[in-house]
């Protein structure tokens, strides 16, 4: 394939070149400014079927015509591999793994997720930690070398025993094949150990050095040779990116045989591979995982460590733990059980409870400690993840709201919004200036007085704590409420987006309903789960065609998921370019 | 001899490590400095602790370590956990790093910044005859500062943590041999094995420096800096061995005179270089400590990881210019960055260096004789209510271990004058005195202790 307009129309009308963009991650200030891209076209461009598609990935990239925002290609890189991911590719290549996940230390958190490529590294503990599961698994597979092939327990095996040897296990651990000069650095290194001890010790050092190789402990996205400045990835390095993106595990013999096969610069193909990975149990995980880190209930138990438990006893480690639960299967429900749209996601009048988790909201006749579909209740203003426990509580004091983070959550992580302070503020606050001085303030009348005593600052804050004013009437448990001190609270407030969704909003359900239904809102969504998918900052580009497909498919989140996979942004790579910033 | 023979394993097969030395450990250590039995450490680490990450969850038999503590897992049936302990033992600095000044002496100065000492180290050591050994691992700022003002001989004269890891030595033990030591040939076969597979990663990592660029490289460069350290580390592991084996200190010595990570050397601290540096000198000065308690040249020890409230490590991981001490002013306030990420990477680090503490102790077969006390100054956001205590070892000196207790907390600001609910720091002190054989219901003011804390014993 060329690289003329045609082509280039072609490509468009297939998948979803020119989605993204990766756009610098500087922060717009106190503007409230809308992140580039995020609020989007009003009419749907883009539209385009799966009829007719041009489904070959070209080794050049094709060249968008003039008029057509050209996609920004992220650059090549090496990953390493989170801790879910190491474990279960340790026992993809090597079988069982003494490390847990849960044992390996976790992450820092970058633009939300704890999976940033650029933030993760081998360092500190992590060393030792894979030298100790790496030393475990070779003692374990070497204690009965007969077991892998009888020729190893020969005095001296041959060169073709040893590097039969070595392919077995270099092939799954690197999730490629491994060519002449591999096997032979492997190799010596086992010739070198052989030669002061014996041949379990060398084939032990052949599987520890593998087990802690870059190879393996890194997913690649170097792509082809190149002289240019892009590359496109292998096909196995394609098969590792569907298969981490989705199941957070290494390819599967399916996808790892059409790698070989070279069919994976085919995007029906890779479609249909994608499609096939989401059955997989474990992609259910990955689902839960990304809504987990989206919403930022990760730390869920952390923060709740430090609520009023003397003032609502009933909140135990086991409803903490449901609250958590709750959100989790309630994304993965509707994903994959349920209607599977972001409105459904947004607005469902229904959650999966418990009995506790049944108290807590409410609702009579559910018992036990498994998680069952029950309807919500009417006139409480709740529906949809955004009014879930674990979502309003996290974002809660002690005994007390928090409408500021409430609202900041709405406006940065909903609507993609930028907020940061101005940098000559003190962020110290002046107490005095935060609460009103009437006898048991609401948190609306504290904001009212804040407004007028601290007109700087509350000219920021007045863009986004309405919004978490709207979920007043829940407590910082989660439960509901219509009073504070014997008033009533007023959650009302406007919507000013640019869109059809714009106009007054009862409470924060119908604010959360707005916002999923915006255009902004989607497209904020699919920003947001491309970072996650793709490792990286990433924004939607100002023509937002990932957001339009996104509505084409009824805002089937699973689509979405699908859809990523789909884009140049996944099979290209720029080359050099990272030569700029070190 | 094979692998599967080496010294090592060898060492493991006798029980070396708790049942075989550790009487004659012992021995040597009450011969050494009087007749009462235990040696006490202090662990030290700057700029508080996130409470929502740090600790434990569950119940007192049966608990899990936090996110930020799970580093001390291989430990848990050698912890005593402490939760909702009030360390507001002296007023008026409750929101501050000054309190570093007097979270072992638990007793208000006449001035701000002058604790009326002693503080606990010096209080014990005296007990057992001698003085304590305090150590640091930083380089200094300045000689007159208040920051690294943690241990006091007496009211107003504060003692310095000694930096200088080869002077010390020298110090503890001048009569030593300097003789290298010298390794059997099984020890010479695996560390001759242990390069093989380590220089194998390293020609991987080579071999892929080619293709990445500047930011790629740098990543690699990151895990060659872990590989070196991982070796450290086994190296250091052999050392261990040998000062276990026979109190002999010449392998440490060894050590001491390699190559030393410079503490003065003057690489910013905001820099991912400094951490490393900052833990290679830590680590080996509590090798030092280890191997003083160990041969009966000293009873109780401090380590001060840093000084408070100035900069701190740049952990693995944070992707942050800001210092561990400014974190900790937005350790709750996502709009400032995101503060409780950074602040449980700072906590987890020192988790770690505490956890490698405790592999030592107990390789030499001393950490049931050995009370661990982690302490720092504040908790996030400065305040001094809510703290949660980890102490580690003493079960051969009455202390029950594995065992996790949340008292029950009466508010961050009532006054234990006239609350006494709340459990204090100085209760603490109270119940390890007492198992390090001092008999007194009172340490610091009199006024904030409650008689210690039973739960230590039982």
């Amino acid at each position: 394939m060329g690289c003329g307009g045609r082509d280039w129309e072609r490509a468009r009308e297939l998948g979803l070149a020119g989605l993204l963009v990766l756009l610098g991650c500087g922060g717009l200030g106190c503007t409230g400014e809308v992140d580039a891209g995020a609020a989007g076209p009003q009419d749907g461009t883009g539209a385009r079927g799966t009829d007719g598609r041009t489904i070959e990935v070209p080794p050049t990239r094709p060249t968008p015509p003039a008029g057509i925002d050209p996609v920004e290609i992220p650059d090549s890189r090496i990953w390493r591999l989170t801790p879910t991911q190491y474990v279960r590719s340790f026992e993809a290549a090597f079988g069982t793994s003494k490390l847990t996940a849960e044992e390996l230390p976790s992450d820092p958190i970058q633009d939300g997720y704890d999976n940033n490529a650029g933030q993760i590294f081998v360092g500190g503990e992590l060393g030792r930690l894979y030298y100790e599961n790496a030393t475990a698994m070779a003692a374990a597979r070497t204690a009965n070398l007969g077991a892998i092939d009888a020729c190893l327990m020969a005095a001296s095996p041959n060169d073709a025993c040893v590097g039969a040897f070595i392919t077995k296990f270099a092939e799954p651990a690197f999730r490629r094949p491994v060519d002449a000069a591999e096997v032979d650095a492997y190799l010596a290194v086992y010739r070198d150990v052989a030669s002061t001890t014996n041949a379990k010790d060398a084939a032990a050092a052949v599987l520890e050095l593998l087990a802690q190789s870059p190879h393996f402990l890194y997913r690649m996205e170097l792509g082809e040779p190149t002289d240019g400045d892009e590359t496109r990835l292998t096909q196995f390095e394609v098969a590792s990116e569907l298969s981490y993106m989705l199941t957070d595990g290494p390819p599967d013999a399916e996808l790892y045989a059409a790698a070989v096969a070279g069919e994976l610069y085919d995007r029906e193909t890779v479609r249909a591979q994608a499609t096939r990975l989401l059955e997989d149990p474990n992609a259910r995980t990955k689902v839960g995982e990304f809504f987990a880190q989206y919403l930022q209930i990760t730390g869920f138990k952390d923060a709740s460590v430090a609520k009023d438990t003397a003032s609502f006893p009933a909140y135990t480690p086991a409803l903490q733990q449901a609250i958590l639960d709750e959100t989790v299967e309630f994304s993965r429900y509707v994903v994959f059980d349920g209607e599977g749209s972001l409105t459904e996601l947004f607005t469902a009048p229904y959650s999966l409870l418990n009995g506790s988790l049944a108290n807590l909201y409410g609702v009579a006749g559910v018992s036990g400690d498994a998680l069952n579909r029950v309807d919500l209740p009417e006139g409480q203003a709740r529906g949809g993840i955004m009014t879930h426990a674990s979502v309003l509580a996290v974002r809660a004091k002690a005994s007390d709201t928090d409408p500021l983070h409430r609202g900041l959550f709405v406006f940065r992580d909903l609507l993609c919004r930028n907020v940061s302070p101005p940098e000559n503020v003190d962020a110290t606050q002046d107490q005095s200036k935060l609460h009103a001085p009437v006898e048991d303030a609401t948190k609306l009348e504290d904001f009212q007085f804040f407004q007028e005593n601290s007109p700087s600052c509350a000219a920021c804050h007045s863009l986004f704590v309405p919004f978490g004013l709207a979920f007043e009437n829940f407590d910082a448990f989660g439960r509901f409420r219509e009073t504070q001190f014997n008033k009533n609270l007023q959650t009302e407030g406007t919507l000013t987006i640019g869109s059809a969704q714009d106009g007054e909003f009862a409470d924060g359900a119908e604010l959360a309903a707005k916002i999923a239904s915006s255009d902004m809102g989607q497209a904020c969504f699919a920003q947001r789960y491309a970072t996650f998918a793709l490792g990286r900052e990433t924004k939607v580009t100002p023509q937002t065609l990932l957001a339009a497909d996104f509505r084409k498919a009824e805002l089937s989140v699973a689509e979405l998921l699908v859809a990523v996979t789909l884009d140049d942004v996944f099979y290209y790579r720029a080359v050099g370019r990272g030569e700029e910033s070190p | 001899m094979s692998r599967s023979l080496s010294r090592r394993t060898l060492l493991r097969g006798m029980g070396w490590g708790s049942v075989f030395l550790s009487p004659f450990v012992r021995q040597l250590a009450v011969e050494a400095q009087g007749s009462a039995a235990g040696n006490f450490l202090a662990f030290y680490s700057p700029n508080g602790f996130y409470r929502g990450a740090f600790g434990a969850d569950g119940s007192t038999t049966s608990f899990t370590l936090r996110s930020s503590t799970a580093a001390l897992a291989p430990h848990q049936s050698d912890l005593a956990i402490f939760r909702n302990i009030s360390n507001m033992c002296y007023p008026g600095t409750e929101r501050s790093h000054n309190c570093i000044t007097r979270v072992m002496t638990c007793k208000a100065g006449t001035e701000n910044l002058v604790a009326t000492g002693p503080s606990f180290d010096h209080v014990v050591a005296k007990h057992f005859g001698g003085t304590p050994l305090i150590l640091g691992a930083q380089p200094q700022r300045s000689d007159f500062t208040w920051h690294r003002q943690l241990s006091w001989a007496a009211a107003g004269n504060a003692v310095r943590p000694q930096l200088d890891t080869k002077a010390l030595f020298t110090q503890l033990f001048p009569a030593e041999p300097g003789t290298p030591p010298t390794q059997d040939d099984s020890a010479a076969k695996e560390n001759k094995r242990n390069k093989s597979v380590l220089d194998g990663v390293r020609a991987d990592i080579a071999t892929l420096q080619g293709r990445l660029d500047a930011r790629g490289r740098e990543k690699l460069e990151l895990h060659m800096t872990s590989l070196r350290e991982l070796e450290q580390s086994i190296e250091r592991s052999e050392v261990t061995e040998m000062m276990a084996a026979t109190c002999d200190s010449s392998a440490l010595q060894t050590k001491v005179n390699g190559s030393l990570p410079n503490p003065a050397s003057g690489t910013p601290r905001t820099s991912k270089a400094y951490t490393p540096l900052l833990k290679a000198h830590g680590e080996l000065q509590l090798d030092l400590a280890v191997q003083a308690l160990l041969c009966g040249k000293k009873r109780v020890a401090t380590m001060i990881w840093q000084e408070c409230s100035w900069e701190g490590v740049n952990v693995e991981g944070v992707d942050s210019n800001e210092s561990h001490h400014k974190i900790t002013h937005y350790a709750s306030d996502p709009i400032h960055g995101d503060g409780p990420t950074q602040m449980k990477a700072c906590d987890a680090f020192y988790a770690a260096r505490l956890k490698y503490l405790l592999d030592k102790l107990k390789a030499v077969g001393i950490l049931d004789d050995t009370i661990v006390l982690w302490l720092t100054e504040v908790r996030e956001s400065h305040d001094q209510g809510e703290y949660t205590w980890i102490t580690a070892g003493g079960r051969n000196l009455g202390v029950k271990l594995g065992r996790y207790h949340d008292f029950p907390y009466y508010g961050p600001h009532n006054n234990p004058r006239t609350d006494t609910r709340n459990r204090t720091t100085s209760d603490l002190f109270v119940s390890i005195q007492k198992a390090l054989g001092i008999q007194s219901n009172t340490f610091g003011d009199a006024e904030w202790c409650h008689g210690g804390l039973s739960e230590y014993f039982g």
